[in-house]
C-alpha cells in the first residue's frame, strides 16, 4: 500500500467523525420516506443520512434522537448486490443482499452486515411479522461495541420486488434502548412499502 | 467506535509531538532482557509433555524506562493499549483457553514467563503482537489457523523475539517523523474504527506504516525457530505455517490481498516472502533432531471455539480464504460435522455456479457426523422446501428444532413447519 492510498484509506475512516459537525437535518414527526418504505415518525428525529460515510447505498437512511452513538434507526431499501456498509475498495469482499435470500438469510444479512460495525451481533427471537402488507421477519439484536458497551436492537425486514427493505433500531442496552423503544415500535408498526 | 486496535497500532507507529524525544536518547533504566537470541539448536530437545508450564512464571525482567526517554513513550502507549484490551468487548475470557495459550508462550519464553501478559482477542484475522511492556495479544484468527501447538509456539517465539531484541523501539526510531504515523495517531485520538472495518484498518496501519523490516522479521523468525525447537517442538512448524498462510492468501477472493501476498490479509504486520520461508526451511533442514507438533492437544484446546470462530470468519465473506482454511481444518478428519457444515455455509452464501448442489452435499455429509451443528438440518430444510419436497423439509426443520430446542428462530421455523404440514407451503 503506497503512501497516497494509505492516506486515503485512513482519511476515509475519519470521514464519519469529520462529518459530525454538519449535515444533520430535522426529520419532524409525521410522514417520512426511506427508499420504498413509508413510515410515520411519532416524534422529531435528526436525519443523519447525509452524514453516512461514502460510499453508502442510495436507499439507506439513518435517523437519531440523541446522536448516533446513543441511538440510531436505519431505514433502507437495497437493490440486489448492494451492501449496507460497502467497503471503499470495489473489489473487496462484502456482505451483499441477494434477491433470492430466504427469511433467515435476510436476518443473517443484517447481523453479518452489522458485524462490520459491532462485535459479534446475534439475532434473537425471530418471528413472522409483516412490513405493511408484505410478509417479513421481526427479530431482536444483541451486540456490543469493541469497548464492551452492550447494545440492543430490534429490526423488521422484508423482501419485496427483489429488494431488501429493513428497519433497524439500535441503542445502548443501558437506558437508551428502553427509552426509545416505544418510538421505534411505533415506527415499525407504521411502516408500509410503496 | 472501535479504535482500540489503532491505539495498539500506535504503540508501533507512535510519533506524536508529545513523545518526540531525541532519537539518540536511549533507555536509561537497568534492563535485564528476557533473554537474548538462543543459539541454533543442533540436538534434540526434551519434549514439552507436561500439562503445566515448563517454566514457572517469574517476575518481570524489565522495569519502566526513564520518563525522559523515547522508549517511555512507547511504554505509555502500550500500557494504554493493554488497558483498552482488558475492557474490550473482543477479549476472550475463557479461562481454559487463556491458560493453554499462556502455557505455550511460557514454554518458549525461556525463563521469561513473568514478562508476558497475554490477551486473546476475538478477531478473525491472523495476528499476534508483543509490546515493549510485555503486553502480548493473540487474535482468534491466528488460533484458528495454526494446525498444531508447535506452530503456535513458533509464532509466540517469533513475537517474543521482537520483544527481547527491542525491535519495536528500533523500528520506531526508524519511522518516527513519518507523516503517516502522525495521521494514524490523529485517527487514534479521534476514536475512529468499527469492528471488522477497524480490524482491517488496524492491519492496514500496521502492515503499511510500521511493518517490521524484512531483516527484523527474519531475525524474529530465527528466534522463534530456536525458542520453539529448544522447547521440544517440531522444527518444521515455522516453515509449514508460513507456507499454508501464503497458500491461503493466494486463495483469497480479493485481488488486492492476492497481489500483496500476506500483507493486508491474514498476517498484515508480518509480510511474508519466499526468502523468509526458504530461510526457515534451511534452518529446519539443518536441525538434526525432531520434535513434537502436539496436534491433538492443540485441537482439543480450540475445539470448543471452532463454531464461533468459523461464524466470524464467514462474516469476512472471503470465500476463497475460508474454503482454504476449512480444507486444512478437515485434513485430519477431525470435527468433520463442523467443517462440512461450514463448507456448506460458504457455498450457500457464495451462490456460484454449482455451489448449491455442493452445499447440499456438504450439509448432508455434516448431519452424518456426531458433531454436526443443528444449523445443517435447518439448511437442508430450506433446500428441500425450495425444491418442493415439503414433507422432507418439515422433517428437517423438526429435527433442527429437536437439536436446538432453544433456537432463536424457533417461532419462525415452527411457523414454517405448520405451513408445510398443512399444505400451505410457499
Amino acid at each position: 500500500m503506497n503512501l497516497t492510498r494509505r492516506t486515503l484509506v485512513l482519511a476515509a475512516a475519519a470521514a464519519p467523525l469529520a462529518a459530525c459537525a454538519t449535515g444533520a437535518t430535522l426529520a419532524p414527526h409525521g410522514a417520512y420516506q426511506a427508499g420504498a418504505i413509508a413510515l410515520t415518525l411519532s416524534r422529531d428525529w435528526s436525519d443523519m443520512t447525509r452524514m453516512l460515510p461514502s460510499p453508502h447505498p442510495a436507499g439507506m437512511h439513518m435517523l437519531t434522537v440523541n446522536g448516533p452513538f446513543l441511538d440510531r434507526l436505519y431505514a433502507m431499501t437495497l437493490e440486489p448486490g448492494e451492501a449496507m456498509f460497502p467497503p471503499r475498495d470495489r473489489n473487496a469482499p462484502r456482505v451483499a443482499f441477494r434477491a433470492d435470500m430466504t427469511d433467515t438469510e435476510l436476518v443473517e444479512f443484517v447481523t453479518d452486515s452489522f458485524a462490520q460495525a459491532f462485535e459479534s451481533p446475534e439475532s434473537q427471537a425471530l418471528r413472522p411479522q409483516s412490513l405493511g402488507s408484505t410478509a417479513g421477519v421481526r427479530f431482536d439484536i444483541a451486540t456490543r461495541t469493541q469497548e464492551g458497551l452492550l447494545f440492543s436492537g430490534t429490526a423488521l425486514v422484508a423482501r419485496a420486488n427483489g429488494k431488501f427493505n429493513g428497519l433497524i433500531f439500535l441503542a445502548p442496552t443501558e437506558h437508551y434502548y428502553a427509552e426509545l423503544l416505544p418510538d421505534a415500535e411505533s415506527i415499525l408498526t407504521s411502516a408500509r412499502l410503496t | 467506535m472501535k479504535y482500540a486496535p489503532l491505539v495498539v497500532a500506535a504503540w508501533f507507529a507512535v510519533t506524536s509531538v508529545a513523545w518526540a524525544q531525541d532519537a539518540s536518547t536511549t533507555a536509561t533504566t537497568t534492563v535485564t532482557p528476557l533473554s537474548t537470541t538462543p543459539p541454533v539448536i543442533a540436538t534434540p530437545a526434551p519434549s514439552p509433555t507436561s500439562d503445566t508450564p515448563q517454566t514457572a512464571p517469574s517476575a518481570p525482567s524489565r522495569e519502566n524506562p526513564a520518563s525522559n526517554t523515547d522508549e517511555a513513550g512507547l511504554w505509555d502507549m502500550a500500557n494504554r493499549a493493554e488497558q483498552t484490551a482488558r475492557q474490550s468487548g473482543e477479549l476472550e475470557r475463557d479461562a481454559a483457553l487463556n491458560a493453554y495459550v499462556h502455557d505455550v508462550a511460557c514454554r518458549v519464553a525461556d525463563g521469561g514467563c513473568g514478562d508476558i501478559r497475554l490477551y486473546i482477542l476475538n478477531r478473525p484475522f491472523f495476528n499476534a503482537a508483543m509490546a515493549p511492556n510485555g503486553y502480548m495479544e493473540v487474535w482468534s484468527g491466528l488460533l484458528l489457523r495454526c494446525d498444531n501447538e508447535a506452530q503456535l509456539a513458533f509464532v509466540l517465539g517469533h513475537e517474543i523475539g521482537h520483544y527481547t531484541e527491542r525491535h519495536t523501539l528500533m523500528q520506531w526510531r526508524t519511522v518516527r517523523g513519518r507523516a503517516t504515523a502522525g495521521l494514524i495517531l490523529s485517527i487514534v485520538s479521534a476514536g475512529v474504527g468499527a469492528a471488522l472495518i477497524g480490524d482491517l484498518l488496524y492491519l492496514g496501519a500496521l502492515g503499511s506504516v510500521f511493518s517490521y523490516s524484512r531483516g527484523l522479521e527474519s531475525a524474529a523468525d530465527t528466534i522463534g525457530f530456536n525458542r520453539a525447537v529448544a522447547a521440544g517442538y517440531d522444527p518444521q512448524a515455522g516453515v509449514a505455517l508460513w507456507t499454508i498462510l501464503i497458500a491461503e492468501t493466494q486463495a483469497s477472493n480479493d485481488p488486492e490481498v492476492r497481489r500483496k501476498e500476506t500483507r493486508g490479509s491474514v498476517f498484515a504486520t508480518h509480510p511474508l516472502s519466499a526468502d523468509r520461508v526458504a530461510a526457515l526451511r534451511a534452518l529446519a533442514t539443518a536441525h538434526a533432531g525432531s520434535g513434537e507438533t502436539f496436534h491433538e492437544r492443540y485441537r482439543a484446546a480450540i475445539r470448543p471455539f471452532l463454531d464461533r470462530w468459523l461464524r466470524e470468519e464467514l462474516r469476512r465473506r472471503d470465500f476463497g480464504e475460508t474454503l482454504n482454511l476449512l480444507d486444512r481444518l478437515g485434513a485430519h478428519g477431525e470435527d468433520a460435522g463442523v467443517v462440512e457444515f461450514y463448507r456448506g455455509e460458504v457455498l450457500r452464501i457464495r451462490r456460484g455456479d454449482g455451489d448449491r448442489a455442493q452445499a447440499l452435499a456438504h450439509y448432508t455429509a455434516a448431519i452424518a457426523q456426531p458433531d454436526a451443528p443443528a444449523g445443517a438440518w435447518e439448511q437442508l430444510g430450506e433446500f428441500a422446501q425450495a425444491d418442493g419436497h415439503n414433507a422432507d423439509a418439515a422433517n428437517y426443520f423438526t429435527t433442527y428444532l429437536a437439536h436446538a430446542p432453544n433456537a432463536q428462530d424457533r417461532a419462525l421455523v415452527q411457523a414454517r413447519i405448520t405451513q408445510l404440514t398443512q399444505g400451505g407451503a410457499q
